[in-house]
């Protein structure tokens, strides 16, 4: 026997013993024709012959297969192709959606989960459950927003990063590298909230360059008076209403009272949020794939002059005309 | 006149193959040699065939012991004139053609 001959012998035992499988496991609706063929099997006169008739039969049995799990699928959950008939007839507590409906829902789901504006949906929503704190991941994509930003001279990228990292000291370096390379960025000396943990209140001199930036805005000397001594609101209203030798004190602070005048007296009262926002929208459109926890951490803790502060003065004021009055002056 | 449906030119080979020996009935293996078609082709023919009435079918007798049953094939009574007129028709067509003429 050739070698030839003896390798066609082993595909056809081969094909026979696949052929063989698929009738064992032929789907029951179409059985009888996978017997039907697989009978003819021993006519066949060559191994070629053999081969190609079992490869036929093993098409037929996939296609048998596929056609009886489309039929399977467009069944209710729970169902089975064989229900139909023992099935007891009225109200029924499985699902009347198909098979088939079910996971094109499922797959759209899935679909939505892979886009990334569905990502971005979830993320959002994971970053509001965790109060908008910023991850490691999230340090890490500043940085290297920041290094890249530096690179390429980008002050507005590096004014967002310093604006949104949580650390203290790279938001001071990225304020200042940012305003050095474009001085319109001057408002941002003032945009950080000193409230916001570990962070202190912004530089005297950052507040005196805002301020003679922007001269006619009320809120870069309210911003300078909240910076001289941030604790100075906490003792007043605790015990109720103060009295007013409490005002005096306060009042003696000509500092303080001078730039509160100043603030009153100023035009305009900006606190630098539309810009933030502006600055904001462009980094995030231009980084698509900023988590919001980023994004959102830097609108939080945008500053916001102390109201409390402007409480006091309005008291001290209030109260010296009222002392005033009584003497007669 | 049984269902009507749209034939292909493998279905038409095998209905002509049927036709030739008409009222006899025929094994699968015999029709895919007589026909050249394939059995992965041949057997889903069959199957529609049947399922439109067009076709009868039956179990063959054993003969050898050991070895199962082949299934026969034949055309019903009425199929055989529709099956002539849809050869008559896809030749004037000229969309098929009897084995050995074909286009």
């Amino acid at each position: 026997m050739s070698v030839s001959i003896q390798a066609n012998s082993t595909a056809a035992r081969l094909a026979r013993w696949l052929l063989g499988c698929a009738v064992r496991h032929w789907p029951e609706e179409t059985r009888p024709w996978g017997l039907a063929l697989a009978a003819e099997i021993d006519e066949t006169a060559s191994a070629f012959e053999t081969v190609r008739w079992s490869l036929g039969g093993i098409m037929l049995f996939t296609r048998s297969v596929l056609s009886g799990a489309w039929k399977w699928m467009k069944l209710p959950a729970g169902s089975s192709l064989s229900d139909g008939v023992n099935r007891p007839k009225g109200p029924s507590l499985l699902p009347k959606r198909s098979r088939v409906f079910t996971t094109v829902v499922l797959g759209a789901a899935a679909l939505l989960l892979a886009l990334p504006e569905g990502r971005e949906a979830i993320l959002t929503v994971r970053a509001s459950w965790q109060e908008y704190q910023q991850s490691d991941s999230d340090a890490r994509k500043l940085e290297g927003l920041a290094d890249r930003a530096e690179k390429e001279k980008d002050a507005s990228t590096l004014a967002f990063v310093a604006l949104s990292t949580g650390d203290p000291k790279r938001a001071e370096a990225l304020t200042e590298r940012a305003v050095e390379l474009d001085p319109q960025l001057v408002w941002i000396y003032g945009s950080k909230n000193r409230s916001w943990p570990n962070f202190d209140s912004p530089k005297a001199e950052w507040l005196a360059q805002l301020q003679a930036s922007d001269p006619d805005n009320a809120v870069a000397y309210l911003l300078a008076a909240d910076a001289l001594d941030p604790l100075r609101i906490r003792p007043f209203y605790r015990r109720g209403i103060p009295k007013d030798a409490e005002f005096e004190v306060a009042e003696s602070d000509s500092k303080w009272m001078a730039l509160m005048e100043r603030a009153y007296g100023a035009p305009r009262y900006d606190s630098y949020f539309q810009r933030h926002y502006q600055l904001t929208r462009t980094v995030w459109n231009r980084e698509k794939n900023l988590s919001p926890a980023i994004v959102f951490s830097g609108l939080r803790s945008h500053a916001i002059p102390s109201l409390a502060n402007l409480y006091l003065f309005a008291d001290v004021k209030y109260t010296r005309h009222r002392r005033r009055e009584r003497r007669g002056t | 006149m049984g269902l009507r449906i749209r034939l292909s030119k493998q279905t038409l080979a095998v209905l002509d193959a049927l036709l030739g020996r008409a009222g006899q009935w025929q094994h699968g293996y015999s029709l895919s040699q007589s026909t050249g078609i394939p059995s992965g082709t041949l057997y889903p023919i069959l199957m529609r065939l049947e399922k439109l009435h067009w076709l009868e079918t039956r179990w063959e007798e054993v003969k050898t012991p050991g070895r199962p049953p082949r299934h026969l094939y034949r055309l019903s009574g009425n199929a055989r004139e529709w099956a002539r007129q849809e050869i008559r028709a896809a030749q004037e067509r000229h969309f098929w053609k009897p084995a050995g003429n074909e286009v």
